[in-house]
């Protein structure tokens, strides 16, 4: 399936002077190869932009992370205290000591919401967009938003895959009508699991060798003589392309390189932590995978060019004894791996071209359960963005006195996939057609939240 | 379709378009050596144009310029001729053949080409004042055509920062409500109508997200400032109305790298009409054929094909529609062998493309097992089939495959995903496997398709009985159901039509509801077995609330006649009544379209579910010849089938002659398609001698043959290849688009290389086969593979490859393993596009 793209934004005075061009002695393939080469702004501008979304799926708990209510009575309070930052008057769950100290290069919201408490609908919301579909909210029926990057800004390094997954596709990835084509590309191994990290088309099978490759390679270009012409889809030679493009992952080092995680040096990695996986304790609990090292992993990817890279930091549903699984599992592993992130880009330079989004698809009920665990909540939630410009230490939005609610700046999800794709120069205004030939517009409301930057 | 086109920024159109501007110009279009007879000057697409009179100070005139050439043919001057006014001081007209008055007065307009010449006589009047400005007739289509009132900005529900407008300018009083009085008036400042914030915003003079989209002193510009300078005036209730808009010409043909001017004329409830050619909006269906600028200006590129452009003013469209022929010889044409080959043949005639030859054999039982069968032909029947000397093989394979049971696999396959039969718990399990088997033996058995359709459609009863009613399952809402069967069965994409006029098509929210009241009876309750239930009509009337008025419709097929349904009746089988009545314009034709689609890549209509006035087919006589044929034949699929396999047409060569290598869309030639996600996975177990197995189903099972989704997500295969999620009735679902991720699973996988190196498999077989040459098992190969014998290079390459040197870890010579090196041979074969394409 081709993409039908439907171009809201486009001033249709161009498409005269376009036509004009067309005159002026340029062809047809000249224009559109001057087309294909170019992106949707300025593309030296966006040249190295990337976003890292940290998925703290489950729903993470305003409370016990970026939002704590120390006046609150104790059933809303909860467990755990607060403590300063770096910014004078804004106070974080006092177990999170590390990111409270690093405050002054990540910014929180503290006034998201949306109104869906299912998982997987408030997984579409968040990376689509838009609302989930009725009765089956694991199947996206709207793009994901690194599907839109990946069809929007596809040449950043074209050796690499435009939007990954670490390490798998989860609700809400997904890239419905864009076709397969915008798919995450799934490392499907994981940094989380112990020994060596290998993609696994990315190695050579084992059975294989790169001289008996190399033997099939020119077996296969003897044997191949369908000729291009036939195919004016493009689709025999686009086939041919990817082949090439495989050949090379699999013989030159320069991909595999970006995915080697086992490269990084020792001191890099021990300082995004090494903590076991937290296995839940009781079966109706969650528990923490290993999932630190996979928050290195999407550094190193953003570092080789990949353009959107989205990491699994799952479980965060804390219904029962959420206090407990967030002091001996979330929080510590959290405090390690995601200020070592923000320093680790820091110390490279790579702050202004990569924006660093952490959240999960809601927050957790203002009142703690009787089981001493919070449910599922989408009236009022927190987040850390870092990155792309955005100042350190801001807090925008508020929320009420017991984080029930939006008290200031109410902020929509919408609002910071609007924030993220005008950082890599995505047209918000651009439409696709879905199934039933509707033009879509990559968002259906959001602007960009400008405090963050000024 | 292309998009690379739109997805060029406004920046960067600019930046080129200054860039070039600036060199000199030689303006493409007309052949300036082409004398014409005689030339036509006309200023309306209405058959007897009224004499040209201009009123007011705001008031313009497109005109086009016809040129009759010696051999009868029309060609478009309107760019390319030389106009002078007399007495000029009445109008201007400049090159591109657009008058604005100058003063109140008469005049002649000349137009001449190389000596010849026409003239239009012309009268200017009320040039001292502004005509009254109506609202909904001039000012909100400006909205549309500066795309203020897009779905992606003010158009969307909830408007854009703050600002709403109805989308696509189907709600004038809405538009007015909103830009008059919301917000105190701030959008509007009488006293100074060019600093009212409406003017200021869209000139980009007051910061807008959306930028500059109008310029200043343009004459829409002029117009926003007139309105609002007469005291906003929304025009009275009495104002005519728009009945109508015409464009002229409706069809021409072009030649490449031509223009062409189209004037577009809006004929109001009094019967005066209006030049709307600059507020009109244009789009190109065929972007790689023609484009069009926002003035209707049509220009062809160096491409032959047929192009419509949709012309839309407010809630009405016209279609002009381009054929630019490639003007080659077009001799030998084959005997026609049916209607079909007569009317390829002569729309080939009409644009001088010849078509390739004849495929040969090998290449022709390998394309039809592929598209009737969905799998490879055998070893036996490739042999037998290239040794059979008989001249009606050909018919009787088609007829062979068309009795097999992997025809009813194939297209069971397809209609399964197209009928949502989708697995979304476990539960799902028996209803999915039930209702496959029924779609399948339905096909198998040949069932008329207005019956099949009336089986899904008004299908009624328990679960456990009906598997046809599991589409009930999955298509749950009223809304959903006649989406779904508009879109499917009658080909017409009616979402739109929900929440406000369809923006491309005749169809309201009038007619959206009527289709709706079809459904409204249909009620379910839980069925006998869990999870499953029962679909029933309710007692009742047949009825549906239009949500735009609150009226209360009754059902009505489109464009049909409402229908008084006894309570009860179930109102679904009136509907399938219409929809299967001989004079449907939809049913037959959605259908045939599809069918073609599936075995020449390209539908006569594309997409094939997206059939309206102003999507027009490539060859309406051809649609219209299939319809026909399908309809008489008593809906028969199979025969629908046969009559597309056995035309010559469908026989073609995929290879290019000199002339038609650019033919996307007139079946010249066969295009090439990849094989679909099943099929290339069955026919990679077929080449590698293994056999998938999947969980929950028999060994021996094919990927074609599952019967659901639901194992998209445990064989990657699938899912990297496209395979559909059955989440929409739409067959884009399924992708053939190349991936990395593919080409990775091919070059490397674990999942392949078991395949290959399986000790039951081919490879190692016919390595361990000692009573064989070499180049005997490499034929059988190649018969496998390609249905084809290999030619002797291809021959000589494998043994030499099977007999090569390699060397060893201590860099020594040795030779290598045969069993690999089959492996590696097979390997290549099926990575090889002659094995991934069907050609």
């Amino acid at each position: 399936m081709a993409i039908q793209a439907y171009d809201t934004s486009l001033n249709r005075r161009h498409f005269l002077k376009a036509g004009a061009l067309g005159m002026t002695g340029l062809g047809l393939a000249d224009i559109l190869r001057l087309q294909a080469a170019s992106s949707p702004k300025d593309p030296g501008q966006y040249k190295n932009k990337s976003v890292i979304i940290l998925w703290q799926r489950g729903g993470p708990s305003q409370h016990e992370t970026w939002d704590p209510k120390p006046d609150a009575p104790q059933e809303y309070r909860g467990a755990f205290g607060s403590m300063p930052t770096t910014t004078p008057g804004v106070h974080f769950c006092d177990l999170l000591p590390k990111c409270a100290k690093n405050f002054d290069k990540f910014a929180v919201l503290r006034s998201l919401f949306h109104t869906d408490a299912g998982h997987s609908a408030g997984d579409q919301i968040m990376f689509t967009g838009y609302p989930p579909q009725k009765g089956n909210p694991n199947a996206n029926i709207y793009p994901s938003c690194g599907s839109i990057v990946a069809e929007q800004q596809r040449h950043l390094n074209p050796d690499l895959p435009t939007y990954v997954m670490i390490p798998r596709r989860l609700p809400g990835v997904d890239p419905a009508y864009l076709g397969a084509k915008f798919a995450p590309f799934e490392t499907l191994a994981d940094p989380a699991v112990e020994g060596s990290f290998k993609i696994e088309n990315f190695e050579l099978d084992e059975s294989l060798s790169f001289n008996r490759l190399a033997d099939r390679k020119s077996l296969l270009s003897n044997f191949d003589n369908l000729r291009h012409q036939l195919d004016i889809s493009k689709k025999i030679e686009a086939a041919d392309q990817f082949t090439q493009q495989a050949f090379g992952i699999l013989t030159s080092p320069k991909a595999r390189d970006a995915f080697d995680l086992d490269a990084e040096p020792d001191h890099i990695r021990n300082r995004y932590g090494f903590m076991p996986e937290y296995k839940a304790p009781t079966p109706d609990r969650c528990g923490v995978p290993a999932w630190s090292q996979r928050i290195l992993l999407a550094r190193r990817l953003v570092e080789a060019g990949v353009r959107i890279v989205t990491v699994d930091l799952r479980w965060w549903d804390t219904h029962v004894k959420g206090y407990e699984t967030m002091r001996d599992g979330f929080l510590p592993r959290w405090d390690m791996a995601y200020p070592a992130l923000l320093q680790d880009l820091h110390e490279r330079g790579m702050m202004e071209d990569v924006m660093v989004i952490a959240w999960g698809e809601f927050g957790r009920t203002p009142k703690v359960n009787k089981t001493g665990g919070r449910d599922h909540y989408p009236n009022v939630f927190s987040a850390s963005i870092s990155g792309g410009g955005i100042q350190g230490g801001r807090v925008i939005g508020e929320s009420d006195s017991k984080g029930a609610e939006p008290r200031e700046r109410p902020l929509n999800p919408q609002d910071v996939l609007a924030t993220m794709y005008r950082h890599l120069g995505i047209d918000i205004h651009k439409a696709y057609l879905d199934y039933s030939g509707r033009p879509v517009p990559v968002l259906p409301f959001g602007e960009p939240i400008d405090e963050l930057f000024t | 379709m292309d998009n690379r086109k739109k997805r060029l920024s406004p920046l960067t159109w600019t930046a080129l378009a200054t860039t070039c501007l600036g060199a000199p110009t030689a303006r493409a279009g007309v052949d300036q050596t082409v004398i014409p007879q005689a030339l036509e000057m006309r200023a309306s697409a209405m058959e007897k144009a009224p004499a040209l009179v201009l009123e007011g100070k705001g008031a313009s005139q497109q005109i086009n310029l016809t040129g009759i050439l010696r051999d009868g043919t029309q060609r478009d001057f309107t760019h390319h001729a030389k106009y002078v006014v007399t007495p000029e001081n009445v109008a201007t007209i400049n090159q591109e053949g657009f008058i604005r008055p100058a003063g109140n007065g008469k005049a002649t307009i000349t137009a001449s080409f190389q000596g010849v010449e026409t003239k239009l006589n012309l009268e200017v009047i009320g040039f001292e004042a502004h005509r009254k400005i109506n609202f909904p007739n001039e000012i909100v289509p400006l909205f549309t055509k500066y795309g203020c009132n897009g779905g992606g900005c003010h158009g969307k529900s909830g408007g854009q920062n703050g600002f709403r407008l109805s989308l696509l300018g189907f709600e004038p009083t809405e538009d007015y409500e909103w830009i008059v009085y919301e917000g105190r008036g701030r959008r509007i400042f009488p006293a100074s109508p060019e600093h009212s914030l409406l003017v200021t915003k869209a000139t980009n003079e007051t910061p807008h997200g959306g930028g500059a989209r109008m310029d200043k002193g343009t004459l829409d510009y002029e117009a926003v400032v007139n309105w609002i300078a007469q005291g906003m005036p929304y025009g009275n209730p009495d104002d005519p109305t728009l009945k109508e808009i015409r464009v002229f010409p409706t069809e021409r043909i072009m030649g490449m790298e031509t223009d062409q001017q189209l004037v577009v004329t809006a004929i109001y409830s009094d019967g005066s009409s209006r030049d709307v050619s600059r507020s009109s909006v244009f789009e190109v269906n065929e972007k790689e054929v023609a484009e069009v600028d926002e003035n209707g200006h049509v220009s062809t590129f160096k491409q032959p094909g047929d192009a419509a452009v949709m012309v839309r003013y407010q809630d009405k469209v016209a279609v002009f529609r381009a054929t630019i022929p490639l003007g080659a010889p077009v001799e030998d044409l084959p005997e026609p062998r049916n209607f079909i080959d007569k009317f390829i043949f002569a729309k080939l005639k009409k644009i001088g493309m010849p078509p390739s030859g004849d495929a040969d054999d090998a290449t022709f039982i390998r394309r039809i097992t592929i598209d009737i069968a969905g799998r490879l032909p055998t070893l036996s029947e490739a042999k037998e089939f290239l040794a059979d000397k008989s001249q009606d093989k050909r018919d009787k394979l088609i007829d062979k495959l068309l009795e097999s049971p992997e025809y009813a696999d194939n297209f069971a396959n397809k209609w399964a995903a197209l009928l949502r039969n989708k697995r979304n718990q476990d539960v799902d399990q028996r209803g999915n496997y039930a209702f496959y088997r029924w779609i399948r033996q339905s096909l198998n058995g040949n069932v008329p398709y207005d019956q099949f359709v009336r089986q899904v459609v008004a299908a009624s009863g328990d679960m456990a009985y009906n598997p046809a009613v599991s589409w009930y399952r999955e298509v749950k809402t009223t809304q959903q159901q006649l989406e779904d069967t508009a879109q499917l069965f009658l080909g017409t994409r009616i979402q739109c039509a929900q929440c406000h006029h369809h923006p491309f098509e005749k169809w309201s929210q009038h007619d959206y509801y009527s289709l709706a009241a079809f459904f409204s009876q249909v009620q379910s309750k839980p069925g006998i077995l869990p999870g499953e239930q029962m679909v029933y009509h309710k007692r009742g009337e047949a009825k549906a609330t239009n949500k735009k008025n609150n009226q209360s419709v009754k059902p009505a097929g489109l464009g049909a006649v409402p229908l008084d349904i006894a309570l009860d009746q179930d109102p679904r089988q009136s509907l399938v009544d219409w929809m299967a009545a001989e004079d449907n314009e939809y049913f037959a034709h959605t259908l045939v379209n599809r069918y073609w689609k599936h075995f020449f890549s390209r539908a006569l209509v594309e997409p094939e579910d997206d059939m309206r006035a102003t999507n027009p087919p490539t060859n309406p006589e051809l649609l219209d010849g299939l319809s026909q044929h399908f309809i008489k034949s008593g809906f028969d699929l199979k025969d629908l089938v046969r009559k597309i396999c056995q035309s010559k047409t469908y026989q073609f060569s995929a290879e290019p002659n000199a002339h038609n290598g650019k033919d996307k869309q007139n079946y010249s030639r066969y295009y090439p398609k990849r094989l679909q996600a099943e099929v290339l996975y069955d026919a990679i177990d077929e080449l590698t001698g293994i056999e998938s197995n999947f969980k929950d189903l028999p060994v021996g099972t094919r990927a074609l043959q599952l019967p659901d989704n639901s194992w998209n997500s445990s064989v990657y295969f699938l899912s990297v290849f496209g395979r559909p999620d059955s989440a929409s009735a739409c067959e884009c679902e399924r992708s053939s688009d190349a991936s990395l991720a593919q080409s990775l699973h091919l070059l490397n996988s674990k999942d392949i290389q078991a395949k290959l190196t399986s000790n039951g498999g081919r490879a190692r077989v016919l390595a361990k086969d000692a009573n064989r040459e070499h180049p005997e098992k490499i034929e059988e190969l190649y018969l496998r593979a390609f249905s084809r014998t290999p030619h002797s290079n291809e021959v000589s390459l494998a043994t030499e490859y099977i007999h090569r040197k390699i060397k060893d870890d201590k860099g020594e010579e040795k030779d290598a393993d045969i069993g690999q090196s089959y492996e590696d041979i097979v390997w290549a074969l099926f990575n090889t596009k002659e094995f991934l394409f069907n050609h």
